[in-house]
């Protein structure tokens, strides 16, 4: 019988950081919210352009965690049959049988998620909203832990299907993955000179559900939530906030289950710095990942030229941790 | 051109992302003004609705004299309930659970377990030849076994050397495959034992034959470390993995100590 402390914890999680070091160079940040998004069992959506390292890290991620991995490399001639699976029928037999699809595996990396038609999202999303598959008339459970982590290029417009709103939302985070560091960026040139380090396993599934297991017992105090509520709710209402620099900016805020992310992921975070409690501090460092892409904006504020990050930097140099 | 009825928004700077945000949370309110309560200022130009009023209270009284209302006796407060939007939902912060409640009178005493909490009487040890319980791995009864103790996998170390502790014992299944890696860390370094479980394992054939485990296995050095290898049966391949600076026969005393489990 398993009894995971938040001193394994902390052991484990360093290794899994240290075995994601021998492959991946710098992209601390992006790192660290993967594997926050992990702990609070949540998708991750990673958006940045090509080269930057998304596809290493997330195979990388899925040799280090363990357990079953499947990466879809989503393209516009892509069906839903082809992620979730389908019927086909055996001769030998004279019987349908089903074949599930790469979708049913603990770690699903969807390249480039934005290259598919909406059909193709949908069927995904549904998936990864309900954790289960229904081919005919057998429903097939997600395995544990079920965690998809998908890429999308950002700066391409020809021949990608944007991710809708409503289906960007069940992401816990989305993720910018930014240029490394001129120090980083040496270090991978001498690296691609040798032969590449591998990761070694840390984790097993098992032992990554008993993570998510301790996440989510960890104490949020009620101030801390109180915060995340007023984080939340300045982007419905900017004004009643005390932000009217950000009124008529906002078309739709974020929604309630924003509320319930960034608990989860200030759970994450805080149990991936070693502690049993969430801070202030916590919160707010996932607020950006958690809130940017479940905010739209109004037709004012798209024609001025202000973009979601403006508003976000606004909103959270502004909403203070004591009311 | 914007009308007198537009709302005009405040501009705030653009062209910033997300490398621009503050590294902490402000811990006070900003200083932009709060929005006030509705102003209840007259307004220029419109009298006082004496005539409304006056219609009102007739109407009020013809109600209560042919029965249509009468007059309200309940509580103010009866039959309201309160919003759900007012109180924060349970799930996000449940009650402080009782572990993690401060002790109001912590105790200055390092956390140890006693002898007799494993059920074994002070007594027995006391017992026993001088220097037994020395001759125990540290952490013995200070709870610093693995978490794994009781975990599933392919095999266990009936006895470790002295002085070295179990840190890690990771155990994976797919199908028909397993793996087990335990590392154990000691004075001179840590050694990693690993099993391997597949229709297709085979021992590999490099370095030197070595009686091992009571079976034939493989040694294999190199600068940095030694590493010794054998079918424990057939499918299951253990090797134990430990640096130069841990001695040899630490090393094939850690391999003789390896058990399949059933």
């Amino acid at each position: 019988m398993r009894n995971p402390s938040p001193e394994w914890a902390g052991d484990v999680l360093a290794r899994t950081r240290s075995e994601l070091g021998r492959v991946v160079v710098g992209q601390d940040r992006m790192l660290e919210r993967i594997l926050t998004s992990l702990l609070a069992n949540g998708h991750c959506l990673l958006e940045g352009v090509p080269g930057l390292g998304k596809t290493l890290t997330l195979s990388t991620l899925a040799r280090v965690l363990g357990g079953s991995f499947s990466r879809i490399q989503f393209t516009p001639d892509l069906l839903p049959s082809d992620i979730v699976g389908t019927r086909i029928y055996r001769a030998s037999t004279e019987k349908f049988d089903v074949e599930p699809g790469p979708i049913l595996s603990n770690f699903v990396l969807a390249d480039e998620i934005n290259r598919a038609p909406a059909k193709v999202q949908a069927a995904m999303l549904e998936v990864m909203s309900e954790r289960q598959v229904t081919i005919g008339d057998q429903t097939f459970a997600a395995p544990k832990p079920f965690l998809v982590m998908a890429t999308q290029n950002p700066v391409e417009s020809e021949g990608v299907y944007p991710l809708p709103e409503a289906q960007r939302d069940r992401f816990l985070m989305r993720v910018p993955v930014d240029y490394p560091t001129p120090t980083e960026e040496l270090e991978i040139m001498r690296r691609s000179d040798l032969e590449p380090d591998t990761a070694k396993a840390v984790l097993d599934p098992a032992s990554v559900s008993d993570l998510q297991g301790l996440t989510a017992t960890l104490f949020v105090d009620q101030p801390v939530a109180e915060y995340a509520l007023r984080l939340v709710t300045a982007t419905r209402n900017p004004s009643a906030s005390g932000l009217d620099q950000l009124a008529g900016l906002i078309e739709f805020g974020a929604s309630p289950r924003a509320s319930l992310a960034l608990i989860a992921c200030g759970r994450g975070l805080a149990l991936l710095r070693g502690r049993d409690f969430v801070t202030f501090q916590d919160v707010f460092d996932v607020a950006y990942d958690v809130l940017n892409h479940r905010i739209i904006l109004s037709f004012e504020a798209v024609a001025d030229g202000v973009g979601v990050d403006d508003v976000l930097v606004e909103l959270l140099s502004s909403v203070p941790t004591t009311r | 051109m914007p009308t007198e009825t537009e709302t005009e928004h405040l501009r705030i700077e653009t062209g910033r992302s997300w490398r621009d945000l503050p590294t902490e949370p402000p811990t006070t309110a900003p200083d932009h003004p709060r929005p006030t309560a509705q102003t209840t200022e007259e307004v220029p130009g419109r009298s006082w609705p004496w005539a409304r009023i006056g219609v009102g209270a007739l109407a009020l009284a013809i109600g209560i004299s042919v029965g249509v209302w009468s007059p309200w006796t309940g509580d103010a407060s009866s039959g309201i309930e309160p919003l759900a939007a007012d109180e924060l939902p349970e799930t996000i912060v449940p009650e402080t659970p009782e572990e993690l409640v401060p002790d109001p009178n912590p105790s200055e005493d390092p956390f140890r377990i006693a002898p007799e909490d494993f059920g074994i009487p002070e007594e027995f040890f006391d017992q026993l030849p001088d220097g037994f319980r020395d001759s125990l791995p540290d952490g013995f009864f200070d709870g610093a076994q693995s978490p794994f103790q009781d975990e599933a996998g392919l095999i266990e170390l009936n006895a470790l050397p002295d002085g070295y502790q179990a840190r890690s014992n990771v155990y994976s299944q797919s199908g028909d495959r397993a793996s087990q890696r335990i590392r154990l860390l000691g004075p001179d370094g840590s050694i990693d034992v690993q099993a391997i479980q597949g229709p297709d394992v085979v021992l590999p054939d490099v370095g030197e034959p070595v009686a091992v485990a009571g079976t034939e296995g493989r040694l294999v050095s190199s600068d940095d470390s030694t590493t010794v290898s054998w079918l424990a049966e057939p499918g299951l391949l253990i090797t134990v993995e430990a640096p130069t600076t841990i001695a040899g026969d630490v090393l094939i005393g850690v391999a003789d100590a390896v058990e399949v489990r059933p």
